[in-house]
């Protein structure tokens, strides 16, 4: 059962995550705090964006921060399912029988980093389906679970660009989130440049263990959904659907398939990391919102009508959001605010 | 944890902003049922009564307020943990409310931090949520339902003219109905004659108010009922007929001219000095009893009125007396006794005319004050009055409406002019005058039609109760009155 230690050594572990993870990475705090989120809360993650804008970097900094093991594959058009799991091979025994023995890929470690995953072709991609979702990787019949925790972060080129083959729905499904990596502010830039000018490589230092992680994943499920809440995130997730006769004319005809019930599971318990990072104890309108837009982006399929009108998934989920009555909330006014508006 | 102690002060906002909110609500219903019920009554050209309308729209406005705030707005501790959320508690309040039973650790974390959060805001941090439509819709409900109780003019709506007036014309109606009630509750009448004037107002009650009648069309109403009861008060006061009849006579002149009189002390001399008469010479019993009996015959009256039959009796007793051959002081005796019973009989039977003449007169004077007030008209002011004019051919009883112009002028465009063939006459002019009047001048003295419209009416509906109007007219008259009383 948690208690008031459980709370603060959270507390303590997340700020060192954020901070180690702050000396690799300048800016992008939104998509730092999301990859932060989905490990907790023991998702994988999509990080999609233009080459160098340090998707790769944030995800070595976050395993370095972990303490995990940690592979990485980059993924390449001629990349084959067996690299990625492994395959068997055939060894001489003692005895000097030869006989096959399994020999494991990258995929058994805790962290995987699939590096430009939409650079290989859809089979190769699928072989991770698997690892994904059960955690467990099967190969001539026989089934081998992973080291938990496991989780793959994987980053991907926006899909307009050369020799890309997009994600299957089923694997992107099996994303977390998915993040946008975008371009850093001139600024940001500026600083990256002068830190990268000491070293390229990651200083993040390790802060947590695998055990650790597992613990504050338990501490975070169990931080209270109230009911209006709960249903608020399912009623998002059931307005991407437009063939539910409650759909809303702009879902059905701007949405081609809406997003799974792994959306509605990937709202609540990231919204619980969410509210405890923020130092709250319960999940709010607020999270739920914000989590909209990396659980949902990913999950929904526009129309060809939105895509010749322009309109782009965020558009589409701004737009349920509204619908759905999203609570804008307002920033916390205290009475030493008030106090301040009064004179 | 005592949630309500924690919510007081919030609550108290959200209850007084919720009892606004449903005043707002409901006074907007029930201005918008004063508003169809005002609407309703114009249509159907009956101006709802104020009770109706304070019932209809106090009821609305419970019913709606009972509702509104018990089903909507009520300020439930849930609804009041959703506002204190909104101003930037995060949905702590909410989560509290709903796991404030848990056990669990987590559960007593969140409640602690929920608290502590509570007591960084101040209830005057929830903004109102006051609602602009609902004050429009208000304010909209309520210029309607105003506007729709004082329509100032007259104007036709989905076909159908709607008489902004009609609630003061319900109120004369309603006046002089109480009125003539109180009058005759005060009357001392017999039974009888109280049961029929009864029955009159009752009757004149269910023309009045049953008909969505113009102004002009009640106002002939009440002089119909004017002139019900003249011939109630011609078919009741038998004393003029009776009295005429009796002076023919020698021997009861003074008699007849006493009851005619209605002067009681008169009779009481008259009747003294007949008996003084009959005592000195005995053989005029008999006369005076056939007297008597010749008199009511010729009078024509009716046998159970009382003064016909006062004087009837009297004869009775009169020609008993005479068959008796009595004389000396027994002849005196029974004569005293059979003047004194006439006397007595003859008194109240006079009284009894002289306040049904009191009473119709006061019922008179009242239609004829609501018809003036009817018709716009000043208290008093005769149809044709007011500009010098006499009345006018075709006013008098026993014409038809038409005979004559307004005003008493002779007919336009070489018209016949009424002839006078009826009792009236047109203004105390004598014919020559009449003959050589010019031509009518429609600027000249005229009167609205609207001042006689309503005798006029009144004439020809008893002439068409009466079967005095070819069938063939009657369209045409019906169109004319229409014609008029549309103008």
């Amino acid at each position: 059962m948690v208690n008031e230690n459980d709370i603060l050594f959270f507390s303590e572990k997340i700020n060192r995550i954020l901070g180690e993870i702050s000396r690799d990475m300048i800016g992008q705090r939104d998509v730092v705090e999301g990859v932060v989120i989905a490990v907790i809360a023991g998702g994988n993650v999509l990080l999609e964006g233009v080459p160098g804008v340090g998707k790769t970097r944030l995800v070595r900094s976050m395993g370095q921060a972990l303490a995990l093991p940690f592979s990485r594959i980059q993924f390449t058009p001629d990349l084959m399912p067996a690299d990625v799991t492994g395959t068997n091979v055939i060894e001489k025994d003692e005895n000097g029988q030869n006989r096959l023995v399994f020999r494991p890929g990258p995929v058994f470690t805790n962290l995987l980093l699939a590096d430009e995953i939409n650079r290989a072709t859809p089979k190769t991609q699928s072989a991770l389906l698997e690892a994904m979702q059960e955690h467990t990787v099967t190969a001539d019949g026989q089934t081998y679970r992973l080291s938990e925790p496991f989780f793959v972060l994987a980053t991907q080129n926006p899909i307009e660009q050369d020799g890309t083959y997009p994600l299957p729905e089923a694997q992107t499904d099996r994303f977390l989130f998915k993040l946008i990596v975008g371009f850093p502010t001139t600024e940001e830039l500026a600083a990256i440049v002068q830190m990268t000018q000491a070293t390229m490589a990651e200083t993040a230092q390790p802060v947590i263990g695998g055990d650790e992680l597992l613990a504050m994943r338990a501490i975070a499920k169990e931080i209270p959904v109230m009911d209006d809440v709960l249903m608020y995130a399912m009623q998002l997730v059931s307005a991407t659907h437009p063939e539910l006769p409650s759909a809303s004319e702009y879902a059905k005809k701007y949405i081609r398939f809406g997003a799974s019930p792994r959306a509605g599971q990937a709202l609540i318990t990231a919204g619980k990391v969410r509210a405890l990072m923020a130092g709250r104890f319960n999940v709010s309108f607020d999270d739920i919102n914000t989590l909209a837009y990396p659980v949902l982006r990913h999950r929904v399929k526009p129309s060809f009508a939105a895509v010749t009108e322009g309109i782009s998934v965020e558009d589409i989920i701004t737009h349920l959001l509204e619908e759905a009555g999203g609570r804008k909330q307002n920033p916390i006014q205290t009475v030493t605010d008030l106090l301040k508006k009064k004179k | 944890m005592d949630i309500k102690s924690l919510f007081a002060s919030f609550r108290r906002r959200l209850l007084l902003e919720s009892l606004v909110r449903t005043s707002v609500i409901s006074l907007t219903a029930g201005a918008a049922a004063v508003f169809f019920v005002s609407f309703a009554g114009h249509i159907a050209r009956t101006a709802p009564h104020t009770g109706l309308l304070w019932g209809v729209s106090g009821g609305v406005f419970a019913v709606t307020f009972a509702l509104v705030f018990f089903i909507g707005m009520r300020p439930t501790e849930k609804k009041v943990a959703q506002r204190i959320d909104r101003i930037g508690l995060q949905e702590r309040i909410g989560t509290m409310l709903e796991y404030r039973a848990d056990p669990t650790e987590i559960a007593r974390i969140q409640r602690t931090d929920a608290v502590h959060h509570l007591g960084r805001v101040l209830p005057e941090q929830m903004p109102w949520n006051f609602r602009r439509k609902e004050f429009v819709l208000c304010l909209v409900s309520l210029c309607l339902a105003v506007l729709m109780l004082l329509l100032p003019y007259d104007f036709r709506l989905f076909g159908v003219t709607v008489r902004a007036d009609a609630g003061e014309q319900a109120q004369i109606v309603r006046e002089l109905i109480e009125e003539l009630r109180e009058n005759l509750r005060q009357s001392e009448l017999e039974k009888a004659e109280r049961e029929a004037l009864e029955e009159l107002i009752r009757e004149l009650e269910e023309e009045l108010r049953e008909e969505a009648a113009s102004r002009l069309e009640q106002a002939a109403e009440m002089q119909e009922a004017a002139q019900d009861l003249q011939e109630m008060l011609e078919e009741g006061i038998t004393r003029d007929e009776i009295g005429e009849a009796l002076r023919q006579y020698d021997l009861t002149e003074k008699l007849g001219e006493a009851i005619r009189d209605g002067d009681s002390e008169a009779v009481s001399e008259a009747l003294d000095e007949l008996e003084n008469a009959l005592n000195e010479d005995p053989s005029k019993t008999g006369e005076l009893a056939d007297t008597l009996r010749r008199a009511l015959g010729e009078a024509g009256t009716d046998a159970e009125d009382p003064l016909h039959a006062a004087l009837e009796e009297f004869a009775s007793d009169l020609e008993k007396i005479e068959e008796q051959e009595l004389e000396g002081d027994a002849f005196s005796g029974e004569l005293s006794e059979a003047f004194d019973e006439a006397e007595e009989a003859i008194q109240s039977a006079l009284e009894r005319q002289a306040a049904l003449e009191e009473e119709i007169g006061r019922m008179q004077e009242a239609l004829e004050r609501s018809k003036d007030e009817m018709l716009d008209n000043e208290p008093g002011e005769k149809p044709g009055e007011g500009e010098g004019e006499g009345e006018m051919p075709g006013e008098m009883p026993g014409e038809m409406p038409g005979d004559g112009m307004p005003g008493g002028e002779p007919p336009q465009d070489g018209m016949q002019q009424g002839d006078g063939t009826g009792s009236g006459e047109a203004g105390g002019d004598d014919l020559y005058e009449r003959m050589t009047e010019p031509i009518y001048d429609p600027y000249s003295g005229s009167v609205a039609y609207g001042e006689v419209f309503a005798s006029y009416y009144a004439e020809y509906l008893d002439a068409l109760e009466s079967g005095d109007v070819p069938q063939e007219l009657q369209e045409i008259m019906d169109s004319y009155f229409d014609a008029l009383n549309e103008g």
